[in-house]
């Protein structure tokens, strides 16, 4: 059930497994996902006591990006924290593959998630600075070199 | 002592300033983490500043409910560290409701943005004529404010091992 997940998070060298300590505060570390059982979705993994982890909702993110902080990838994969045996195991339980369509698919999401923000509000949509956007730009541009 | 000095007096600091994005993880209704990469910037007070579009808002819904947020910076790719380390700061956000479409009107903001565009040329797109009517929303901003209180730091990135304690008035007195 879990092979495509495992298949995603197999192009990754590395995941984020975010959990929840025992302040309700979400904490964050790399774990790798060579491990990741592809028929029960579980990984074990080895969180360090001083991030107090406790059993709870939580997830992997998987992201890179090139040098210049463009060509992004990213998969997530929810599932939620456990503590067996002494031992802290990942155990997934919702995995959507990206779709080829996907960026269009985000886009289109976001222009209609914006347009609601707007709606509920009673506002129109507000105009934008263009120049000093643009100018912010050229400024980058020219310490870029 | 400036934000310049610190910065480079400090490795933690060096990481929260030099990479590119954060693992950024708010907490949806039902209590369950929700993590994205975002590029934040931390600012002379010490506080963690970063944006989201009108159009992907559910990161200023989750802290409007529930302030408690976590940023992990452990992704060096491109930003010229050459000894990668990592840091987790935990806090507290807030998420303005007013809609940012004026960056210069906010010299913090300005100065996220030409971070930004520094290391992301190619997101110069989204201010051309087709970026403009693809993605309207783009420049329509929330912003987010994090207050640290609590960091720790993994100088070799090992996350096997543990992590040391940051003293958090280094990170809160950084201007």
């Amino acid at each position: 059930m879990w092979a495509e997940a495992a298949q995603w998070l197999n192009r990754f060298d590395e995941a984020v497994l975010t959990v929840i300590d025992r302040d309700g505060y979400p904490a964050s570390m790399r774990v790798s996902t060579r491990a990741y059982n592809a028929a029960t979705g579980e990984l074990g993994v080895p969180l360090i006591d001083t991030l107090h982890p406790v059993e709870s909702p939580a997830n992997l993110l998987c992201h890179s990006h090139d040098e210049k902080l463009w060509n992004i990838h990213m998969i997530a994969v929810k599932g939620t924290l456990e503590k067996r045996d002494g031992e802290w195991v990942f155990c997934s339980t919702s995995f959507i593959a990206p779709s080829k369509l996907a960026e269009l698919g985000f886009v289109r999401n976001a222009r209609k998630s914006a347009q609601k923000y707007l709606d509920k509000r009673g506002l129109a949509r507000p105009a934008v600075n263009w120049r000093s956007v643009k100018d912010i730009h050229r400024r980058a541009k020219t310490r870029n070199g | 002592m400036t934000y310049a000095s610190l910065v480079s007096g400090s490795a933690a600091l060096r990481i929260i300033d030099n990479y590119f994005t954060c693992e950024f993880t708010t907490l949806s209704r039902d209590g369950s983490p929700v993590t994205w990469p975002v590029s934040p910037r931390l600012q002379a007070d010490g506080r963690l500043l970063l944006t989201t579009s009108i159009g992907l808002p559910q990161k200023a819904f989750n802290i409007r409910r529930n302030p408690k947020v976590s940023m992990l910076f452990s992704e060096p790719m491109g930003s010229g560290v050459s000894d990668p380390a990592a840091v987790l700061i935990q806090g507290d956000a807030t998420a303005a409701d007013r809609i940012e479409t004026d960056v210069s009107s906010d010299p913090e903001l300005e100065a996220l943005l030409e971070t930004l565009l520094r290391r992301q040329p190619a997101g110069a797109f989204w201010s051309t004529w087709l970026g403009r009517r693809v993605m309207w929303p783009y420049y329509m901003r929330l912003l987010i404010y994090v207050t640290p209180r609590r960091a720790v730091f993994w100088p070799t990135r090992d996350f096997t091992s543990a992590p040391e304690e940051l003293d958090l008035a280094e990170v809160l007195r950084v201007g």
